[in-house]
């Protein structure tokens, strides 16, 4: 089973996208803040991690930055999700090496069609 | 002269050296006779007593012979001893050698007849008696020798013995007398000696008295003169009447005296020509030294005024003016000396080229030759004439532009004087066009100078070579001059050195490499265009940079550099930039849920069950999204001044209890108190405090997720509220306590993850407390819990003095016309600093509409428009409106005023610009104040300060 990791401390969106990916056979573990994603992503071996972008604690471009300059790590992809949205975030993100990201407000649909894809390959 | 030495000296000796020689020879003879005569004299005497003496003598031994050659021939006669006969013999011979003795000496007749009787009776005795009587005794026969010297052998004896003393006894005697003799002769050549001594003193004294008499005297009379004539006193010359030395000396002094005190005299007086020539000199010098002050003044001087100054204040010297003063024709600049104020002020009054048609048309000094004024005649007894000395400075157009006017009481001036002050004002004329150039070259330095300080952009210009020119304060400011020791002229390599030692490049907003390549690049850049860099400078200004080629007469002859401080820009871009992404993240945030929620809802099969959840979520979080809005906006609004307040009279105790109210249904888990006093009043917003305590009390919950006590406590202390909300909760680190009334902010801690809220609570609460004049306090412990203390002013029930806030009260609204953007701020920010309420227009038809919808309490009109309808046209339309008509206008207008227009449209307040602006809210107020809107105006007075160009 893919295990995907969802860093995001607002509750309910962490349901939303629980509840958006239950479909899917995934076993998804939640953080709620960076700090705890960081030490999950070292417990566990993901498929896919879900950041948010402002989160107490380390920051999803934090947590984006330690992943993606760890030797074994950093292969794991990395979706971004972020309310910021414009070109110089957007920049930002992919020079610190994010995968994919997204948009707030996001679509379930989306999202769900898109690692629905990603973990098929 | 060794002649007249020569005679004087035997004329001396003469007198007083042979009389002295002379006396001296006679005394010694006189002596030499005496001493003779008395020593020969004396010599016989002597001679006497010794013959008589040694006759004596020989009589003497004759005697005592005698007597011993009887003694001892009595002896041997008795006792007939053979040693006494033996002795007797010696005897006899030592009376021969006697008598041979007694022979030679000379003898007077009585003792020669006594000699010769002697020598018979001792031939007899020798020869006759002594052999007899000896052979008596040998014989034995004493009787016979007995008989025999009766006979008469002894009375011969004894006859001569007798004699002989007889003798002696008178050769003593004679001793004696001659003896006495000596004594009495001695005695007579002792007074004689004396006598002469006496003598001999007596002629010393008198010539030792002549002497002085005769040489002393005059020779201390010719010392104390002689010290006289040293201690230049005046000595009376008489001649001694003498011809000796002492008189030719006194003579000759008296005449060398006489010879010094003529020369000295003589000496004198040269010397007192020799001052006289020295004085002139040396005020001939000082003359010179004053021309020369003048000569440097006029090369050197670089004021008007100075220039004045240093001529007169010199001329007056050297010309011994009694007054002067120098004044420009056609500007109220001079210097006086001695003039009285009221003199300066006619003359500075007067139109100076009519005051002076003799020079303007002779071009040539004149004389005005006048009677003494009484209070110019001082202490002249009779008054005199007073000497005015009008000279003109032409200028090199022959224009008159100065003139001295010198004064002098009796003394008028010399042709040679009147030429040496013209000549000195002809140099003048030159150096005071030169000052005239030079102060206009250096005003309009300065005004450039000026200019370029009081940009707000530092400024450096530089040449092509990059070396700086010219820079302002400003420029100086952001890279520090001073402290880098950095002037005009410095290089390109010691200012550009200075600047990166401020500056740091901020290559985000920067095209070049570094700074010094920028600057580089634009002095070697010869296309007109303009290129900019942003910089960083030490104490975090950030400064954008642009540069431009500077060109003349299509020449390149430099670059300039405008350096704009842009940090308060920057900041304020900051910010925004920052607001914009955390606002559109907190949209974000509840808007994902929303929507995400919804399409779940739409999109999936769900179970009751999930479906009502969801569509709860949804409700929750738009209304936190709605919140969020409401909440934005409020804060927007109060922190614009826009929100209003309506501040009444409330009761803060009973506010809070319904706040209170409110939490305690929905929280079971805390404890929420009120203690206070019933009724504690306030002067404020009752939908505010209410606002502002829920804001508090839910973050009290909201931060003690594990229940507690919620306490809320209103006491009044001092005419102050206090509000106290404590909470038992998670507490607040100390670091994030001044940043916890910021917006958005939210404690970064991750036990606060769970709880929600904008964000914008506490900022909302500043802003509420803040407009109720009051203030916020934290404490807080972590883990233990916090307290916000709130400070606000008590109801005071009078109410005067309780602040009010400008919103509470009338504000008098003000229409501005005017079509000038920059005056029109101006206009705007002076009046709005006034408390009026401004509106402005650029157009007259904008603000007539305006008028016709919403009226004002005052206009301020320009005239001067572009469009159809001018000032004027305006005006009229006001006036022909009724309820308009009585609104007071106030013109400010660069035209000026035309009477008749102003009289026509009831205008009594005209600003012709520049004005000063203060002046013109003051002059409204007034207006406002007094004429209950009458339109009615009257023209201020001007006032040089605050000028608006």
């Amino acid at each position: 089973m893919k295990k995907i990791l969802i860093a995001d401390d607002e509750e309910v969106l962490r349901m939303l996208i629980v509840d958006t990916l239950e479909d899917l056979d995934v076993d998804i573990i939640e953080a709620e803040d960076g700090q705890e994603a960081w030490e999950k992503v070292n417990e566990n071996t993901f498929d896919l991690i879900i950041l948010d972008y402002m989160m107490p604690r380390l920051t999803g471009y934090e947590v984006l930055l330690k992943v993606k300059s760890h030797e074994k790590l950093k292969q794991v992809p990395v979706l971004m999700l972020t309310a910021k949205s414009q070109q110089k975030d957007r920049q930002q993100l992919l020079e610190a090496g994010a995968d994919y990201f997204m948009e707030k407000p996001f679509r379930p649909t989306q999202l769900m069609s898109f690692v629905e894809e990603l973990l098929h390959d | 002269m060794i002649n007249s030495l020569k005679k004087p000296f035997f004329g001396l000796r003469k007198r007083f050296l042979l009389p002295i020689i002379i006396v001296s020879i006679l005394l010694l003879c006189i002596g030499l006779l005496l001493s003779y005569q008395y020593s020969s004299v004396y010599d016989d005497l002597l001679e006497q007593t010794e013959a008589s003496e040694e006759k004596e003598m020989v009589f003497q031994n004759i005697e005592n012979h005698l007597q011993a050659v009887f003694f001892r021939a009595r002896g041997y006669y008795a006792f007939k001893n053979e040693n006494e006969l033996a002795k007797l013999q010696h005897e006899m011979i030592e009376l021969e050698r006697s008598l041979e003795h007694l022979q030679q000496l000379p003898l007077h007749n009585e003792s020669a007849e006594f000699r010769e009787e002697f020598i018979q009776f001792f031939d007899r005795y020798k020869n006759v008696i002594l052999p007899e009587s000896l052979d008596f005794v040998e014989r034995g026969d004493y009787e016979g020798l007995h008989q025999y010297s009766i006979s008469g052998a002894s009375s011969d004896v004894n006859h001569f013995l007798s004699f002989m003393g007889q003798y002696l006894y008178d050769a003593q005697e004679t001793r004696e007398a001659l003896h006495k003799k000596l004594l009495e002769t001695a005695e007579r050549q002792v007074w004689v000696l004396l006598f002469f001594t006496g003598f001999v003193l007596l002629v010393f004294v008198l010539t030792v008295w002549t002497m002085i008499r005769y040489i002393s005297v005059p020779i201390e009379k010719l010392t104390e003169a002689s010290e006289a004539l040293a201690d230049g006193e005046e000595i009376h010359l008489e001649s001694v009447g003498r011809k000796d030395e002492i008189g030719i000396l006194s003579t000759s002094f008296f005449n060398m005296a006489k010879s010094i005190q003529d020369k000295e005299n003589q000496m004198q007086t040269q010397n007192k020509e020799l001052l006289k020539n020295q004085k002139e000199l040396r005020k001939h010098q000082e003359k010179l030294e004053h021309l020369n002050e003048i000569n440097n003044s006029l090369t050197f001087t670089t004021t008007k005024i100075d220039l004045l100054d240093n001529i007169n204040q010199e001329l007056n010297r050297i010309y011994q003016l009694d007054k002067s003063i120098l004044l420009f024709v056609d500007e109220p600049i001079y210097s006086s000396i001695g003039v009285t104020d009221a003199v300066i002020k006619r003359w500075m009054e007067l139109d100076k080229i009519k005051a002076f048609p003799l020079l303007v048309e002779k071009q040539k000094p004149y004389i005005i030759e006048r009677e003494v004024r009484p209070e110019e005649a001082g202490l002249l007894e009779d008054g005199g004439k007073s000497y005015d000395l009008y000279v003109p400075v032409f200028s090199s157009e022959k224009k008159l532009i100065a003139v001295l006017i010198a004064n002098r009481v009796n003394r008028s001036y010399h042709q040679e004087e009147i030429d040496e002050i013209f000549a000195v004002m002809k140099n003048a004329s030159f150096a005071l066009e030169r000052i005239v150039l030079y102060e206009k070259t250096e005003s309009e330095r300065q005004l450039n100078q000026d200019i370029i300080d009081h940009v707000n952009e530092g400024i450096q210009f530089v040449d092509k070579d990059g070396v700086l020119l010219q820079y302002n304060e400003v420029f100086c400011d952001y890279i520090k001059c001073n402290e880098q020791y950095l002037y005009a002229h410095s290089p390109f390599t010691s200012w550009i050195k200075a600047v990166n030692n401020y500056a740091i490049l901020d290559s985000d907003y920067s095209n070049s490499e570094s700074i010094s390549a920028f600057f580089h690049k634009a002095i070697n850049n010869n296309h007109h265009g303009i290129q900019q860099i942003r910089y960083k400078t030490k104490d975090d200004k950030v400064i954008d940079v642009y540069a431009s080629p500077v060109f003349r007469a299509k020449e390149r002859i430099g670059s300039i550099f405008v350096h704009r401080d842009i940090t308060k820009q920057n900041e304020v871009d900051q910010m925004k930039s920052n607001l914009v992404s955390t606002v559109s993240h907190e949209l974000r945030t509840p808007l994902s849920s929303v929507l995400g929620y919804a399409e779940l809802l739409m999109t999936k099969e769900l179970k009751e069950e999930r479906r009502k959840k969801y569509a709860e979520t949804i409700f929750k979080e738009a209304n936190r999204l709605t919140n969020l809005i409401n909440d934005f906006l409020d804060l927007q609004k109060m922190e614009s001044g826009k929100q209003t307040y309506h501040k009444e009279r409330v009761n803060i105790t009973e506010i809070a209890e319904e706040v209170m109210d409110v939490y305690r249904v929905s929280n079971p888990n805390h404890q929420l108190q009120v203690v206070a006093e019933d009724a504690v009043e306030i002067y404020a917003d009752r939908d505010k405090m209410s606002q502002m305590l829920m804001n508090f009390i839910s973050n009290a919950i909201k931060f003690s997720p594990n229940g507690g006590t919620v306490e809320l406590s209103i006491q009044e202390q001092n005419s102050n509220v206090i509000l106290e909300i404590k909470d038992e909760g998670i507490g607040i680190p100390e670091r994030e306590v001044p940043k916890l009334f910021h917006k958005f902010y939210r404690v970064d801690n991750s036990s606060m993850r769970l709880i929600g809220g904008t964000g914008l609570g506490l900022a909302i609460c500043r802003e509420i407390v803040g407009a109720h004049d009051g203030k916020i306090e934290v404490y807080s412990e972590l883990g233990k819990g916090t307290t916000f203390v709130i400070h606000l002013p008590s109801f005071v029930e009078k109410g005067t003095v309780v602040p009010i806030k400008n919103s509470e009260m009338h504000v008098d609204k003000v229409i501005v016309v005017e079509d000038d953007s920059s005056l029109a701020m101006l206009l705007t920010e002076e009046l709005n600093n006034n408390q009026f309420k401004v509106i402005h227009f650029f157009e007259p038809c904008e603000a007539m509409k305006e008028l016709k919808k919403n009226s004002a309490d005052a206009i301020v009109l320009d005239l001067m428009f572009e469009g159809s309808v001018d000032g004027w046209g305006f005006l009229k339309d006001l006036k022909e409106d009724e309820k308009l008509k009585y609104i007071p206008v106030f013109i400010s207008s660069a035209l000026d005023e035309v009477t008749e227009k102003s009289e026509k449209y009831g205008i009594k307040d005209y600003f012709t610009k520049p004005y000063p602006l203060d002046r013109l809210s003051d002059v409204i107020k007034e207006r406002l104040r007094n004429q209950e809107k009458r339109g009615q105006i009257s023209i201020p007075k001007m006032n040089e300060e605050n000028q608006i160009e």
